[in-house]
């Protein structure tokens, strides 16, 4: 199997200001209802660059932004799902 | 030996007393720190104009190097004899330590006899009585070593709850048993030492305080420094030599701001881990960085921390029992001797962010009033800006 892909949410000071602590809930949640816990990895990070377009995610290089509570399933089903390493691969 | 001489003083006035007639003056300097403790006769507007008139003279002269006889013949030649009760108007104790060598002496005139403690163990010293201008004086000299405790008292510690719970009052035997009994329980500072010895004094007299009474305790130990780098360095070229200097710290080291923490990662080559759990609705997590004992966000948690300070008036058992950012840095602040502040000034270039404000300089005001706070707790505080 492989390792678990990596994603970042940023925890720093813009991105706390912005409401990360209901968001991570919600994310947490959809990882769960997505099945993906074995698959997707959360880890939090301190400010990851942007501030300006908080929240802001991290995932395989690639930095996503203007994540909100209403939009993060769209984020994740758009721009996390289809990147995800297959398992059966 | 780097010692820290961990001074801790608390009183309580006589019931319906607004002043107390006990005074404490510490001064710590020079190489030396002086401590004098004077019970004013009486209590009260009068008893306190007499102790803090002892105190006053007896450590500027000391201050200002005068020899112990001359401080002695001035303060007993201007405090006047009470007629009618035939004692002079105020008592002092005076506890002298060379804070390079640690030697010390005591000079006590009629307060209760101090107390030495080695290793949580009563000690007694050689006391030599000498006569000045009529007046005995007792005298004791000693060396300090890591671990050694002073005690010095008025005679309301002594005497608590004299005809309420106890004929003859708390006694001095008893007073050093009970210190004892708190050495017994680790781990223990002068603050908690004090604070036992009071808290006694008050329960014996059920509230109804019959007379000033002051305890000062003075504990050698270990030094507590430590250091809190937070700010990114205002040239960047700088930020590895900032970083090993932190890392290189005798003390503690804390790290306050994500930007300031990537600048000691980079340094380190080693990712920080961010503690999800330690996420609150107001505090941002901490994160984990080999050779950092705590890293956390900066201007918000700092802000935070600053809160919890004053509401906890400098006691750690008051902090919030939670485990977040923001108690962890009060808690390691609160804990420490001295604290050196290592305030970054480059302009974050990711903060051009409308929610938060002008960054660097409520990073600056935010040390500036934590340093007034940890100063205020008789703390050694230094800021330097890089
Ligand atoms: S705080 Fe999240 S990107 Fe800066």
């Amino acid at each position: 199997m492989n390792q678990p892909d990596v994603l970042h949410l940023c925890m720093g000071s813009a991105c706390h200001q912005r409401g990360v602590y209901h968001l991570l809930p919600k994310l947490q949640a959809l990882i769960r209802q997505y099945n993906l816990e074995d698959r997707l990895k959360l880890k939090g990070s301190f400010c990851l660059g942007p501030c300006t377009y908080g929240i802001v995610m991290q995932f395989g290089g690639e930095i996503i932004v203007n994540v909100t509570a209403d939009n993060i399933e769209q984020k994740l089903r758009e721009e996390i799902l289809p990147y995800l390493v297959d398992e059966e691969v | 030996m780097n010692s820290f001489y961990d001074i801790f003083e608390m009183g309580l006035s006589r019931a319906g007393e607004e002043l107390c007639g006990d005074q404490v003056k510490v001064f710590q300097g020079d190489g030396k720190t002086i401590i004098v403790l004077s019970d004013g006769l009486g209590s009260g507007v009068k008893a306190n104009i007499l102790a803090t008139l002892t105190t006053e003279i007896i450590v500027t002269m000391l201050k200002a190097n005068a020899s112990l006889a001359d401080v002695l013949e001035t303060v007993i030649g201007t405090l006047p004899i009470c007629k009618i009760r035939r004692i002079a108007y105020a008592t002092f104790t005076i506890l002298q330590i060379n804070s390079t060598t640690g030697e010390f002496e005591l000079i006590n005139f009629d307060n209760p006899a101090p107390f030495f403690f080695r290793q949580g163990r009563l000690l007694t010293l050689p006391v030599h009585r000498e006569e000045i201008l009529g007046r005995t004086i007792e005298r004791t000299q000693g060396q300090l070593t890591r671990g050694d405790f002073i005690g010095i008292m008025s005679d309301g510690v002594e005497h608590a709850g004299m005809e309420i719970t106890l004929d003859f009052g708390w006694g001095w035997d008893s007073v050093a048993r009970h210190i004892e009994e708190v050495f017994r329980h680790n781990p223990h500072s002068a603050r908690s030492i004090v604070r036992s010895v009071i808290a006694r004094v008050h329960t014996l007299y059920q509230g109804d305080v019959g007379d000033d009474a002051t305890f000062v305790g003075v504990l050698a130990r270990e030094r507590k420094s430590l250091i809190v780098f937070t700010g990114p360095p205002l040239d960047p070229d700088e930020d590895d030599r900032h970083a090993a200097r932190v890392l290189g710290f005798e003390g503690r080291k804390v790290v306050c701001g994500g930007t300031t923490g990537n600048i000691v990662a980079r340094y380190l080559d080693h990712p920080i881990d961010t503690d999800i759990d330690t996420l609150r609705e107001d505090v941002p997590p901490i994160g984990y960085l080999p050779g950092i004992d705590l890293l956390t966000e900066g201007i918000l948690t700092m802000s935070r921390a600053l809160e919890y300070l004053r509401a906890s008036r400098g006691s750690i058992a008051a902090l919030p029992a939670d485990r977040n950012g923001a108690v962890l840095l009060a808690k390691e602040l609160l804990q420490a001797d001295s604290v050196q502040f290592l305030v970054g000034q480059r302009i974050n270039e990711f903060y051009q962010n409308p929610l938060l404000p002008r960054n660097i300089s409520i990073r600056k005001s935010l040390v500036r009033e934590l340093a007034d706070f940890l100063r205020s707790l008789k703390k050694e505080v230094r800021i330097e800006y890089c």
